[in-house]
């Protein structure tokens, strides 16, 4: 039986890891599991439960996308056949366990999204985002990679997905953002169900979890807007790189 | 297609998030293991439905079919 005090502490991180993944349009796994490893569950808990997690956020906000016409399911579906191999090639990886692996891998990919949050954009002559080149190839190939983090790092791989949909693939910011926040789900759904099927999903602790962060997104998306984007993306990298430090001294 | 997304992600956002704590509390495994797997299918059932109800490229009908091909695979080599 699930001990109270665990499910309210999962329900507490995940509405920490829901409010500021609305607030910043990711799906929080990256602020969720370095969290559960710093209270002190193991990472072949936090993960799937994570991975679980991220599937709820994903349904959550996926109607206010989809009243804007911003999802390209086309691209959602192919891309995805590319990223759930590499999923499940990360759950393979997790279930062999290496654990130290997958600790690495979290704390590379928190360093990294840390690094390119508060790196300025770059600037086109006319002071607008520089447009993005277009390299399908390039960008189906780290779909695949991009599966594979996430299942490994337990993130649902929004904050690496749009980067490669916009920049690789040259797709509008808007509909990457919301093209992603489907695909994050449907990685997350074969990631958590790969570890479901391992036996290394503890089900109700996850629901917890899930509960909590779509209760924190929705109050997130009601405060996201009243913030500063600037602020909000320097204190979030800042505190991206304490995870990504503490993940690596505790491993 | 948009009709039924638009449907269950309000569902999921109101309902779910009491009845996921309220299992999680009562920790009955059975029950919080259906849910998880109710979950899980939810983005797969979507793109079921869109493939019935909404016009798809040839090529994404076929990356769909590639998409469950690949889950059942998931199916078939953790459980053999």
């Amino acid at each position: 039986m699930t001990s109270p005090v665990d499910a309210l502490l999962f329900l507490t991180i995940g509405f920490a890891g829901g409010f500021l993944g609305s607030i910043l349009g990711i799906g929080g796994g990256s602020l969720m599991t370095p969290l559960l490893l710093a209270v002190g569950y193991d990472i072949t808990v936090a993960v799937p439960a994570s991975l679980l997690a991220i599937v709820g956020t994903s349904l959550g906000g996926l109607y206010v996308y989809e009243e804007k016409g911003l999802i390209d399911y086309d691209l959602a579906v192919t891309a995805e056949a590319v990223t759930v191999p590499g999923s499940l090639t990360g759950v393979l990886i997790a279930s062999a366990g290496f654990k130290e692996a997958m600790k690495l891998t979290l704390a590379v990919i928190l360093l990294l999204i840390s690094i390119d949050m508060i790196r300025p954009t770059k600037q086109g002559n006319n002071g607008e985002n520089a447009g993005p080149s277009t390299h399908p190839l390039v960008g189906y190939a780290s779909m695949y990679l991009a599966g594979m983090i996430s299942a490994l790092a337990g993130i649902g791989g929004g904050v690496l997905k749009v980067p490669v949909l916009h920049k690789l693939m040259g797709v509008d910011i808007k509909k990457a953002v919301a093209t992603s926040k489907l695909m994050v789900g449907l990685t997350g759904a074969a990631g958590a169900l790969g570890y479901y099927l391992g036996g290394l999903l503890n089900s109700c602790l996850a629901l917890s979890l899930l509960a909590g962060s779509l209760a924190g997104g929705l109050v997130g998306a009601r405060t996201g807007v009243k913030l500063s984007g600037r602020l909000i993306k320097v204190l979030f990298s800042l505190f991206l790189l304490a995870m990504s430090v503490l993940v690596i001294v505790r491993g | 297609m948009s009709r039924y997304t638009r449907a269950v992600s309000r569902s999921v956002t109101r309902y779910v998030p009491p009845i996921a704590l309220l299992l999680s509390l009562a920790g009955v495994g059975v029950l919080c293991d259906a849910l998880a797997l109710i979950m899980v299918s939810l983005p797969y059932a979507l793109l079921v439905v869109a493939l019935v109800t909404q016009e798809f490229k040839a090529s994404t009908k076929i990356a769909l079919i590639i998409l469950y091909l690949e889950l059942l695979l998931v199916l078939i080599v953790k459980h053999g």
